[in-house]
């Protein structure tokens, strides 16, 4: 009997077993999985140019045949506009963690968007700054223990920020959303965003930024399972998931 | 009937039992005595006769350690 392959590797990944540097459980992977096939699907692959800021998804980088460069912590994003601004002609994503987005490059962010940059952003969400050693980040929900907040995150030390919100209120944004991967249903709806957020580069239309929840066991000190779970009952609800705003044009 | 068959890549798999988890047929398990070279519990297709070839258990996977099959009539 004949076989035929439903799903594996994704395409456009570099077979290198010696750069696997993402921790067990981690689904960072995941969100690499989702813009390599969306970048495959679209047709984009000879154009594409991944901008990606230090964080735990250097990995991104370091896996993939598309050009891909690797800036310094909270530069991606203007970066990327330097480079989209240079080729136009070209598929810019921006990639970074919440450190990069709504930390350190908050205010490049937010001005990226202003400007209508014509690039996707895609922020992956764990809740905590996870390469440095788990310090409290602006994404970090009320109570999570981190090494910096080690009774849980009370008023003193704020409130969770919430980007993908926050983004939908500027006007030069085309497209904001958030997903997760929880469970497949909604891996295969964040797939549904990360491509309409491309299909607004490829129109011209204007900023378009993803969120992805994902998990992080080795950070959160919780077995894969549990994370999941956390993802699941306390992440999602504070942080709910869906398109924020959706336009084919900015006036 | 099984409708397919995967293939689970021991240099990439590292454990996490996120294919047992979602697989909806339970199809995949961790298996306590098995192990990957790196030292990972390795999950192994326990059930294969119930396999829809559904490909949840690749495309869930963070470690693009699994590959799904379909088997097509020739």
């Amino acid at each position: 009997m004949k076989k035929e392959l439903v799903s594996g590797l994704p395409k456009l990944w570099a077979h290198n077993p010696a750069e696997r540097l993402e921790c067990p459980g981690c689904q960072y992977p995941l969100i690499t999985r989702i813009v390599y096939d969306v970048i495959d699907e679209l047709g984009v692959e000879g154009k594409t140019i991944l901008v990606n800021s230090s964080a735990c998804g250097y990995g991104i980088v370091l896996t993939t045949s598309v050009d891909a460069m690797f800036p310094n912590h909270g530069q991606g994003i203007d970066v990327a506009t330097g480079v989209k601004r240079l080729l136009p002609d070209c598929f810019i994503i921006s990639f970074g963690g919440d450190g990069d987005v709504a930390a350190i490059g908050a205010g490049a962010f937010v001005n990226a968007a202003q400007r209508a940059e014509k690039y996707s952003m895609i922020m992956v969400n764990n809740g905590h700054f996870a390469m440095t050693g788990g310090q409290l980040a602006p994404t970090t929900l009320m109570g999570q223990v981190t090494t910096t907040s080690p009774e849980g995150r009370g008023p003193a030390m704020g409130y969770p920020a919430r980007m993908p919100e926050m983004i939908a209120t500027v006007q030069g944004t085309a497209y904001s959303a958030r997903g997760a991967a929880n469970n497949p249903a909604n891996f295969l709806k964040t797939k549904k965003y990360v491509k309409k957020a491309f299909q607004k580069q490829i129109d011209n239309v204007g900023f378009s930024f993803v969120e992805f929840l994902s998990a992080c066991p080795t950070g959160w000190h919780m077995t894969p399972q549990e994370s999941i779970k956390w993802v699941e009952e306390k992440m999602i609800p504070t942080l709910p998931l869906g398109e924020f705003k959706d336009v084919d044009t900015l006036d | 009937m099984a409708k397919g068959e995967i293939v689970i890549d021991e240099m990439y798999c590292r454990g996490c039992g996120y294919c047992a988890d979602f697989c909806p047929k339970d199809c995949v398990a961790i298996q306590e005595d098995k192990f990957t070279p790196q030292g990972y519990p390795l999950s192994s297709f326990v059930r294969p006769e119930d396999c829809t070839a559904c490909g949840i258990c690749s495309f869930m996977c963070p470690h693009h350690a699994i590959e799904v099959y379909r088997y097509v009539e020739e």
